[in-house]
């Protein structure tokens, strides 16, 4: 079923643009196929209570406008931010002493500001923005879109729909036209801007300086008066860049792919560590699809595909389909030694990893990662260079009976050992 | 207005036919698309819900019995469009075809639309200003890009967006059987 096509003719349809031509594509794409029929009649039908919820509303704010006593906006009764924290104790801005604690899941209303003390927080805004921010910080909720970083380091990164983040800062703001920088803000005020992903702007519109992906400044804090280039470099940010996508806890031999090394997985070469590298995010799983690991435990086999050949003594594990689609953020860990290296061989990797989300499922057999790449892995990422992608028959996977952490033992042999780990996506804030 | 017959409550009726106006208009929509077709077949339902109040019981559910009169009229008005040659956005095989997987549609309809309220709070003033024009006051997206001052494609691109993520999160929030 092409469900973005069928996504784009319905909005022609509703546009009244639909040609005849397009039409027919339509009827094709709907007869006799159950599945996509489903989805077109869910689509309709929601379009037609998008349509009343939406006429409801704005009766309710022409109401509203015409009796100042009942100035409500319903959209912004909703929290504007929610606090997730790791283990760290976070102190509001309040007369001396008077520190509060904040629990991670917190809903942060627009004004409030948090002094977060040690260690890093996470904010995921209302618009799907996520912020992490690096201890010692100050971080003020401005909205659901927005905040001002008085000052300590972040990352921000804006991977859903909603662009247009702003973040302001002592010297400047700006604003994220999707989809990830980090700032460094002192306590001075000096505002340092790193692009990782996209563009950012800074600035209001009339002399705003576009910042591309790979580029540094120093944010002037003068009006009219340009920024200054420096040197690109993403070492400040790594741990911030690593919170923003959900991950606790990182330990034993692995790290955290940086922001340049997300965009070619299939290139990364490290003899001496684990990579754990996010790839897409917001990924509707249909169900039924098959995976290997849906269920905590500890699985040593080596996964072999439905009806192929399994060399006698070894043993495998079936394929497991969930039972309902699923959005999910897709991870790979992965071992790529590049060469093979004497160092390398028989030597086990030991590693930890802990998601402040539950793992959906995990897919470990070589064929299967491929068949879903078009889907899970982050565009433009090429794996034709890596050959042995899955487990093997000595490594071990463990999926925590909260199913939030994963433990893996890599035995390396030569070539790539890598799983693609699917989490419960954070993408459900639009 | 007809009178209603001693045996069914008015009050019932009303409440239960205001209830599920958006799922009866859910309905005609998905088995006729968007469009007047759609709106038609909603009014003529509405009219024949009301001429035959008297089969429905009230100890009952409203919405099988509903959309059951919703279907024959949805017939109705694709044949008299097809009859006087009026443009219909689906094909006769698969309007029928249509038409069966619309009750599975709207069926958990009040579900849908609580978790449609809650995704629709996550969304951006601005964004919501664009669903807004388009879904219920029905611009056009020139006019919106006009109002807007952004570009036909970037409407086109930020509605095909905003409306994917909405419906990711209401199936999403449906599947969790609308935790928050």
């Amino acid at each position: 079923m092409n469900r973005t096509r069928l996504e784009e003719l319905f909005l022609a349809s509703y546009a009244d643009e639909l040609n005849e031509l397009e039409r027919t594509e339509l009827n094709k794409l709907l007869r006799d196929d159950p599945e996509a029929r489903i989805f077109a009649a869910r689509f309709l039908a929601t379009d037609a209570l998008l349509a009343d919820e939406l006429e409801t509303s704005s009766n309710e704010r022409s109401f509203a406008t015409q009796n100042n006593r009942f100035i409500r906006i319903a959209w912004f009764a909703a929290a504007a931010a929610i606090l997730m924290l790791t283990t760290i104790t976070v102190s509001l801005l309040m007369p001396p002493g008077e520190a509060v604690a904040i629990l991670a899941g917190e809903e942060l209303q627009a004004g409030r500001v948090l002094t977060i003390a040690d260690q890093e927080a996470k904010i995921k805004f209302g618009s799907g923005a996520l912020v992490a921010v690096e201890a010692p910080a100050s971080l003020e909720i401005l909205g659901n879109n927005a905040a001002y970083l008085h000052y300590g380091v972040a990352t921000v990164r804006v991977p859903g729909p909603i662009k247009g983040f702003e973040l302001v800062t002592p010297a400047n703001k700006l604003v994220d036209l999707g989809t990830s920088f980090g700032v460094t803000v002192e306590q001075s005020g000096k505002t340092a801007v790193t692009v990782f992903e996209g563009e950012v702007t800074v600035g209001d519109r009339i002399g705003a300086e576009h910042i591309f992906a790979g580029h540094a400044i120093r944010v002037n804090r003068e009006l009219g008066k340009p920024s200054e280039a420096i040197s690109y470099d993403t070492t400040p940010f790594l741990d911030t860049w690593k919170s923003s996508f959900g991950i606790e806890i990182l330990q034993g031999n692995v790290r955290f792919a940086q922001p340049e090394e997300r965009v070619s997985p299939g290139e990364v070469i490290d003899r001496n560590s684990l990579l754990l590298i996010p790839e897409r995010e917001g990924v509707n799983l249909p169900a039924q699809m098959p995976l290997n690991i849906i269920e905590p435990g500890t699985f040593t086999v080596r996964f072999y595909r439905e009806g192929s050949y399994v060399p006698p003594g070894e043993s495998t594990a079936k394929e497991i389909a969930l039972s309902k689609a699923m959005l999910v953020d897709s991870f790979l860990l992965q071992y790529n030694p590049g060469l093979p290296s004497p160092t390398s061989k028989d030597k086990p990797f030991v590693s930890e990893v802990r998601f402040d989300r539950e793992v959906i499922g995990i897919i470990a057999q070589k064929d299967l990662l491929a068949e879903y790449d078009s889907l899970l892995a982050f565009p433009e990422a090429d794996f034709s260079g890596q050959i042995h992608r899955g487990t093997a028959q000595n490594d071990e996977i463990i999926l925590s009976p909260d199913r939030h952490t994963i433990r893996v033992a890599f035995d390396i042999e030569d070539g790539v050992d890598q799983i693609r780990v699917l989490v419960e996506s954070h993408l459900i804030a639009l | 207005m007809p009178d209603f017959p001693e045996n069914v409550p008015r009050e019932a009726f009303v409440t239960a036919l205001t209830k599920h106006q958006s799922a009866l208009r859910g309905y005609c929509q998905a088995a006729l698309g968007h469009g007047e077709a759609a709106k038609e077949a909603l009014q003529r339902t509405n009219i024949v819900l009301w001429k035959k109040c008297s089969n429905w019981d009230p100890d009952t559910p409203f919405l099988p019995w509903a959309t059951a009169v919703a279907r024959f009229e949805v017939k109705g008005v694709f044949r008299d469009r097809k009859r006087e040659r009026r443009r219909l956005l689906f094909d006769s095989d698969v309007a029928e075809q249509m038409m069966d997987n619309a009750v599975e549609a709207v069926l958990p309809m009040p579900e849908r639309l609580e978790a449609l309220e809650v995704c629709l709070e996550k969304v951006s003033p601005k964004n919501r200003n664009v669903l807004a024009a388009f879904y219920s006051e029905g611009k056009t997206i020139p006019e919106i890009s006009d109002e807007e001052g952004r570009g036909q494609s970037a409407i086109k691109v930020m509605l095909m967006r905003v409306r994917r993520s909405l419906g990711q999160c209401i199936e999403l929030h449906l599947a969790k059987g609308g935790a928050k």
